[in-house]
């Protein structure tokens, strides 16, 4: 049990320093580009998995965890729509109708894209 | 300050509670558009309403539990490590798919708002609507529009797509499993790339490179070209 804790702890403590690097590299390169610490992190992670410097099974199980309960992070957020909604409460309808016509077109456009770009270049071959 | 923290840790409590809760009602009643982060957020404003505690409050616990939205999209590389060889193989294919995204976002934004006769500040912050809540605001901040309508709006756009993911792959006849992803997260960010994780491995993998990709890009435009 002890084990399981200390394992568990090793990998949250991982994920966070790479996290903060990400933070770090993120606002020496504030003046350059904006990226968010967030993606250089995830950046990363991804170089440091694919040369072998991190192996997965050193993050594995909490990273499935925290993929896994991933929405759970998002409702503090999402009951903060209670407080901004009163910014958009004038054209609260043309902005949901907006924002939902929007979200579908752009959903739809970029899946069937990509979809016929993929069987195009499958058939190609 | 003994208070203050029994406080915060009740309401990261209810937080857990809730959604437990909501999983479990998403699971019995298969209802996409009432996910399980929408169904919480409902019943958490319900009680905060019922018991007239002001958000700030409540998100006292509720930022705590946010503060791990950074590290969370850091995790999104383990999905993408392991789909890697199969997502380098479509590489144009996406990138294809992102520029498609980021035309289609800003004309239908434009065009919408035209119809609705929307107001220019709102229009500018409605923009980056796709794309990540960090990187919205930068966008935002870059074209100068309001911030906090910017966040508003990426939070609803991503409970939208999150919602709508299922039908639109369905009705819209996409198969291949990186294109649903690519179309979840280029529309729909990190709240759609919970939808795909769902869906599974490389659906989740593929919308988390979308969502980095589209978020990059967006912000690339935008300094190109205001």
């Amino acid at each position: 049990m002890n084990k399981k804790i200390i394992k568990i702890l090793i990998q949250v403590s991982i994920i966070y320093i790479i996290y903060f690097i990400g933070n770090f590299i993120s606002n020496l390169i504030e003046n350059i580009v904006v990226i968010p610490g967030n993606i250089i992190g995830m950046i990363l992670l991804l170089v440091l998995l694919t040369t072998n410097v991190l192996k997965l099974s050193m993050i594995e199980e909490t990273a499935n965890f925290m993929l896994k309960y991933m929405g759970f992070f998002f409702v503090p957020l999402t009951v903060g729509l209670m407080e901004s909604y009163k910014l958009i409460e004038n054209n609260i309808i043309q902005l949901m109708v907006i924002l939902f016509i929007s979200c579908i077109v752009v959903m739809f456009f970029t899946g069937k894209a990509t979809d016929m770009l993929i069987s195009y270049k499958e058939k190609k071959k | 300050m003994n208070k203050d923290f029994f406080m915060v840790i009740f309401y990261i409590l209810v937080t857990i509670i809730i959604f437990k809760f909501s999983l479990y009602i998403n699971k019995k009643i298969k209802f996409t558009i009432l996910n399980p982060v929408l169904l919480s957020a409902i019943l958490i404003i319900i009680i905060l309403k019922f018991f007239n505690i002001p958000y700030s409050q409540y998100n006292q616990g509720g930022k705590i539990i946010a503060s791990a939205l950074g590290p969370i999209v850091v995790v999104l590389a383990v999905p993408l490590y392991k789909n890697r060889y199969n997502l380098m193989k479509n590489f144009i294919p996406i990138m294809g798919g992102v520029i498609v995204s980021i035309i289609t976002s800003l004309i239908s934004v434009l065009l919408l708002c035209k119809i609705f006769k929307i107001d220019h500040v709102i229009l500018l912050s409605l923009l980056s609507k796709s794309i990540t809540t960090p990187m919205a605001v930068e966008s935002t901040k870059l074209l100068g529009g309001n911030e906090a309508i910017t966040v508003a709006a990426v939070v609803i756009t991503g409970l939208m797509g999150a919602a709508v993911a299922p039908l639109i792959i369905k009705y819209g006849k996409i198969k291949n499993n990186i294109a649903k992803g690519i179309g979840i997260g280029a529309s729909s960010h990190a709240v759609g790339t919970t939808k795909a994780i769902e869906m599974n491995e490389e659906v989740g993998a593929a919308s988390g490179l979308a969502m980095g990709v589209t978020g990059l890009a967006t912000i690339i435009a935008i300094i190109i070209f205001s």
